[in-house]
């Protein structure tokens, strides 16, 4: 059974949550899984070189590899803890996701607060040698990476300007700390909320994606702003979530991973738990009014 | 919509340049601050110059051989160099400016950014060594450093970066991964 939600928060958005027919879906998938759709995951606060790890990383490649051939990877920081000497890169990044690196899916990786500054030189995280960067891997969406941990008047400047020169429909933020938490342990970022967020709301993005927090959680639309944290793909805080008035679904009992597909004008997502279950899914529908599109024929794809 | 925490934030983040006393010293100690850490980054960039680049995309090997080896450069260059060298006659700029911060923003949101990955709330495998020339571990965490301070703060170029160590605040060479210099107990 489906259930549709409208929420009218200045900008019009609509999500289609499945959850009610999770169960009988299981391990399904319910992304459409169109070849000319954008397809992607994403992981947070991954690297550990744990056990846990390497099984979200195989449970990833199952996938990959049967049901959704995913082309990237988004990042949303610690993708290593404790050292970070090259054998570290190893195992706490290469090895687990060899197979997926093989088959050719790029990772592209934002910064947490384990996270040293070097790695945005590091070949395999593709961030251009820049602690934060854009890219536009299909015409029409655009990702925008930030540092979080150091949020200066040049980085907010950067967003700004690179959220209004893009005329993408699609403007998706990823970043480590989560705006919207209803974590425990850290909870929101307000701080760095009350900088972002404004930009956020008047250059049109759609949806942010964070880490931090070692658990899944959908936030409901906040002023038009679909927020996902996906913080627990090698470290899981269990039981961890309060309740808040705007969290839309928690997942913190086991270790997961996100799966998405942009497909037009609508963005599917089905969250999936280290032993393959489905907690979460729906669709997002991208709303619908005139974005500022300065150079919006000129775009790059970079 | 912006709810109402978030307006008393963005008014402070707005009246942020007004609302601070500004001494006439302020200025000159800000311009004196930001030219000594001009000449600690042309410094590191001729050190640079004289080791192999780091390219955009490099292997764990490369990164790590640059590393060591700018780290060791700078160290070097600065063997003599003792705390306060950088910071020198900013240092009550500094306390003065962080402390007022630090109090006006509201329900203590700067003081528990500047806890997020404090490797004093976060004791990494190898500790923190304040000390100039003192490689910041690996495996230590960085500190969130509050938005709100890193716009009041005077800016950095792209390779030196605020954090904190427990309530001290360091400077940090983001490439060498050294310490340039530091304060103790600005955050009181």
């Amino acid at each position: 059974m489906a259930r549709w939600i409208r929420h009218s928060y200045g900008r019009s958005f609509a999500v289609l949550l499945v959850f009610l027919a999770l169960p009988s879906f299981g391990q399904d998938l319910l992304l459409p899984n169109s070849p000319d759709s954008l397809r992607f995951a994403v992981i947070g606060d991954t690297g550990t070189g744990g056990r846990a790890q390497y099984e979200i990383a195989r449970e990833m490649e199952k996938w990959h590899t049967t049901k959704f051939p995913f082309e990237l990877v988004l990042m949303l920081g610690d993708n290593m803890y404790g050292d970070e000497d090259p054998r570290d890169y190893r195992r706490k990044f290469e090895i687990p996701y060899r197979p997926l690196l093989r088959a050719g899916v790029k990772f592209y990786a934002s910064l947490g607060n384990h996270d040293d500054d070097d790695q945005r030189f590091y070949e395999q995280f593709n961030m251009q040698g820049q602690r934060y960067y854009t890219f536009r891997p299909k015409a029409g969406v655009r990702f925008f990476a930030l540092d979080s941990n150091y949020m200066d008047a040049k980085q907010l400047d950067w967003i700004r300007s690179e959220l209004s020169r893009s005329g993408s429909e699609w403007k998706i933020c990823f970043f480590h700390h989560p705006l919207y938490s209803s974590g425990g342990r850290h909870g929101s970022d307000e701080e760095l909320r009350a900088v972002l967020e404004p930009i956020f709301e008047e250059h049109g993005v759609s949806v942010v994606f964070s880490g931090h927090e070692h658990f899944y959680e959908r936030i409901k639309p906040q002023n038009g702003i679909y927020y996902f944290i996906s913080g627990a793909g090698g470290k899981l805080r269990r039981g961890n979530i309060r309740k808040t008035e705007f969290m839309g679904k928690g997942f913190d009992t086991d270790y997961h991973f996100m799966l998405l597909e942009i497909n037009g004008d609508e963005m599917h997502f089905q969250t999936i738990s280290r032993k393959g279950k489905t907690v979460d899914a729906g669709v997002i529908e991208r709303p619908k009014e005139a974005r500022p599109a300065a150079v919006a024929a000129g775009e790059s794809l970079k | 919509m912006i709810n109402t925490k978030q307006r008393k934030i963005l008014a402070l983040l707005a009246s942020v340049a007004g609302a601070l006393p500004l001494f006439a010293t302020d200025v000159q100690v800000v311009k004196d601050f930001t030219a000594r850490v001009d000449e600690y980054v042309k410094m590191q960039k001729s050190l640079k110059s004289k080791i192999p680049p780091l390219l955009e995309k490099a292997t764990p090997e490369q990164i790590a051989t640059h590393q060591k080896a700018l780290a060791a450069a700078v160290q070097e260059a600065r063997s003599g160099a003792k705390q306060g060298d950088v910071f020198l006659s900013a240092d009550p700029y500094f306390r003065r400016i962080i402390a007022s911060e630090l109090q006006r923003a509201p329900h203590n949101a700067a003081r528990e950014t500047i806890k997020e990955g404090n490797p004093k709330n976060e004791p990494p495998t190898t500790p923190v060594s304040l000390a100039v020339n003192a490689e910041y571990p690996k495996a230590a965490p960085v500190s969130t450093v509050p938005p709100i301070l890193l716009l009041r703060l005077p800016q950095l170029p792209e390779t030196v970066q605020y954090r904190f160590v427990g309530r001290d605040l360091i400077l940090h060479d983001t490439e060498a991964d050294v310490i340039v210099d530091y304060l103790t107990k600005v955050v009181p």
